[in-house]
């Protein structure tokens, strides 16, 4: 019954175009888009375990399950599309033509999501991640800004070379081996020379669709010009599918030593790049997608030491805040983006949930960052676990810079809807650490007293000032850079691998 | 002679030169698809051998995943061809 | 876009027997190569050769467009009610007809006539832009 959670949204997503055709009442196709967002939340509560789809036996069939490592990037997923549902039903003006289809686009989103994360064969894998990355590039497009049709483009061929790539490093890994089920791959695999380099090419792609450090130039662009619903979703969920993909890459394909070492010193200078990159922004927007840029180098350096529960852990609780502080500074925000004209001087609610937002993803305790930042530190060694702290310490210093320029500023009037959704994200990070078992600990508070210093420090250097000015190349000479750029970096992963 | 995987690799590597050299977005749709191309070429010569039999009541079949996987590939890249030339469409439109 | 009488006379003569040829791949999919995605592109190829020499609009006023979109949507929703079907009888898309080859057999039609349908929706889409007739 677990493909069930695949089925209902995809059922659904159909249903709401009939209706469209078919011009029933607005009534009717809301109804259809909440039914397809929750019904698989009912599956996920009641099953549990492996099964091959249509009853074959494992090595003629697809496998799906749902084990401790998938049940974390679910429940984050559910919640997170939950409340985003709720958010994007009044945000879209429903006499536009075109939003039922975004309403079945968003579906369809949900539906690859579910299939990506509970797949357990290489190919179903990337077939699902596929449908929900097509999901995405339509999503963005959507967007009336200036610049959303370029970064949708720009998305759409680096996405897909990856995918390419991808999927030729899985044939090489069935000519090997002969199957495609990640068990019976770690069950049959011998070490070869042309296995190494199907675990390297494979990682290069998923590396560019989650967008960790030299990877990332379309991350800014795409996270910042879509709707802000879909900015939620974007940040996260869509790029926590190949941080799965890894995981799931690393236990069928184990890597050798130096090149494990090699990838955590890429995660630690992707953790140190977005909070880098975060504090030179102007935009709220575009900062906090360089934040998902850093963020996703703490998932990174889990997967790297085999930790991969504590990955998974880092991966909900990034969901649960990043799609929170999306749809509060969206909300927010709505006239214009740039820091300083716009804030929550006069909306109290809003205020609270992002100051909570931002200690939670800040990894002060008892929230739920902390708790996973825990166990990802309890899984590596001594010279490591500074990294960590000193990425706790950066990236508070970084939403100290966004708080205060929040402050300073007045925002319009906000639906109710609004201020419901950021708090209940915010609610759901401090009580998942709760029942997760995290307490207060003093010690944190000294973190946010250092990082207070370190931003006034900085602001009175005048180094926040300095303008990081993007000219409007055209689109084929970015695209172009950042494809060279994808092929030095496979270059120098296939580099590494050659003893 | 070369063997169909070396060929398919080879026009993969063509197709990642055309995306790296040329600036207008339709050519780049068009360097995409040849990658596409290459990739599928090098599927096929997976599962082909030249004395074994056809995968239909077999005795001594050639292997008839690769060609199913590949189907599934075309797929998603027709359908994402058509979304880019629908946004090229939508960018022109615009005003760049 | 508009062409000559001897190129409009000639499709309009060939367009049924490539929708013939088309329901033949789909239907022989389980014994011989084929199957539903290849029928269902030349089904939309006999719509799409139709459009290139006769004009847009003039296509458009016999195939309408709802049509195509309502046929697409619901082979979609059919299918995943064929899976849904499957599980009364054990798993989701279990073989559950008796018959040779089973539940490939109506898999592939719907299959054929969604893409079919998405194919030629798409076509519509495109030419909406860049129509000139």
């Amino acid at each position: 019954m677990i493909p069930l959670m695949v089925a209902f949204p995809l059922l659904f997503a159909f249903v709401i175009v009939i209706l469209d055709t078919l011009r029933a009442k607005r009534t009717l196709i809301k109804a259809a888009f909440l039914l397809g967002v929750v019904l698989p939340a009912w599956v996920f509560l009641t099953e549990r375990g492996r099964e091959i789809v249509g009853g074959w036996n494992r090595a003629a069939g697809i496998e799906v399950g749902i084990s401790e490592i998938n049940a974390p990037f679910i429940a984050g997923e559910l919640i997170l599309f939950t409340v985003v549902a709720l958010y994007s039903i009044p945000y879209f003006d429903f006499r536009n033509k075109k939003t039922p289809k975004s309403l079945a686009l968003l579906l369809l989103l949900h539906a690859g999501l579910m299939g990506a994360f509970i797949a357990g064969d290489f190919f179903n894998f990337y077939i699902y991640m596929e449908i929900a990355s097509v999901s995405a590039f339509a999503l963005v497009a959507f967007s009336d800004e200036k610049g959303s049709k370029r970064a949708a483009f720009k998305y759409l061929i680096l996405s897909l070379l990856a995918s390419y790539l991808f999927v030729f490093a899985i044939g090489i890994i069935y000519m090997e081996t002969g199957y495609l089920n990640v068990e019976l791959v770690a069950e049959n695999a011998l070490p070869s020379r042309e296995l190494q380099a199907a675990l390297g090419i494979a990682f290069a792609s998923l590396l560019l669709k989650a967008g960790v450090f030299p990877l990332h130039g379309w991350l800014p662009d795409a996270h910042s010009i879509a709707p802000t619903p879909v900015s939620a979703v974007l940040s996260g969920a869509v790029v926590k599918a190949p941080a799965y993909g890894m995981i799931l890459l690393f236990s069928a394909l184990p890597p050798r030593e130096t090149f494990r070492e090699a990838v955590m010193g890429l995660a630690v200078a992707s953790v140190f790049f977005g909070i880098a990159g975060a504090l030179l922004q102007k935009d709220a927007k575009r900062l906090l997608a360089y934040h998902t840029v850093s963020q996703m180098g703490y998932v990174l350096l889990g997967t790297a030491s085999m930790n991969f529960v504590g990955a998974a852990y880092y991966a909900m609780a990034h969901s649960l805040f990043k799609g929170g502080l999306f749809l509060s500074v969206g909300s927010l925000g709505k006239k214009s983006r740039k820091l300083g004209e716009f804030g929550y001087r006069n909306a109290p609610l809003m205020a609270f949930s992002v100051l909570m937002l931002s200690l939670a993803i800040g990894g002060v305790s008892p929230f739920i960052g902390s708790y996973a930042k825990g166990i990802i530190s309890s899984g590596l060694g001594g010279t490591w676990k500074w990294a960590v702290t000193a990425g706790t310490v950066g990236t508070l210093v970084s939403f100290t810079k966004l708080n205060y320029h929040l402050s300073k500023g007045e925002t319009g009037d906000l639906a109710p809807i609004e201020k419901l959704s950021a708090l209940v994200l915010a609610l759901a990070t401090l009580c998942a650490g709760l029942y997760l078992g995290a307490e207060p600990k003093l010690s944190d508070a000294s973190y946010i007293f250092a990082a207070v210093l370190v931003f006034f420090a900085l602001k009175f250097s005048g180094v926040l000032e300095r303008e990081v000015r993007g000219e409007a190349k055209d689109v084929g000479k970015d695209v172009n850079v950042l494809v060279a750029v994808f092929v030095t970096f496979m270059l120098g992963v296939l580099l590494i691998q050659w003893p | 002679m070369i063997s169909p995987q070396q060929a398919g690799v080879l026009i993969m590597l063509i197709g990642i030169y055309g995306l790296m050299a040329k600036r207008e977005p339709i050519k780049l749709v068009l360097s995409i698809n040849v990658v596409s191309l290459g990739l599928v070429l090098f599927f096929i010569g997976l599962a082909y051998s030249p004395e074994k039999d056809v995968p239909i009541m077999p005795t001594d079949p050639v292997d008839p995943l690769p060609a199913t996987l590949m189907l599934t590939t075309l797929v998603v890249d027709v359908a994402i061809t058509s979304l880019a030339l629908a946004i090229i469409l939508r960018m022109r439109r615009d005003g760049s | 876009m508009k062409m000559s009488v001897v190129v409009r006379t000639t499709t309009k003569m060939t367009s049924p027997f490539l929708v013939t040829y088309a329901a033949y791949i789909m239907l022989h999919g389980h014994l011989s190569p084929g199957g539903g995605f290849q029928g269902g592109v030349i089904l939309a190829v006999a719509v799409i050769l139709l459009i290139t020499s006769h004009g847009y609009r003039k296509v458009r006023k016999k195939f309408k467009f709802n049509w195509a979109s309502l046929i697409e949507s619901s082979a979609g929703a059919m299918l995943v009610l064929l899976g849904i079907a499957g599980i009364a009888f054990g798993a989701f898309y279990s073989n559950f007809l008796p018959t040779e080859g089973g539940i490939i057999l109506p898999f592939n039609i719907i299959v054929g006539l969604e893409v079919g349908a998405a194919f030629t929706f798409v076509f519509y889409i495109l030419l909406r832009w860049v129509e000139s007739d």
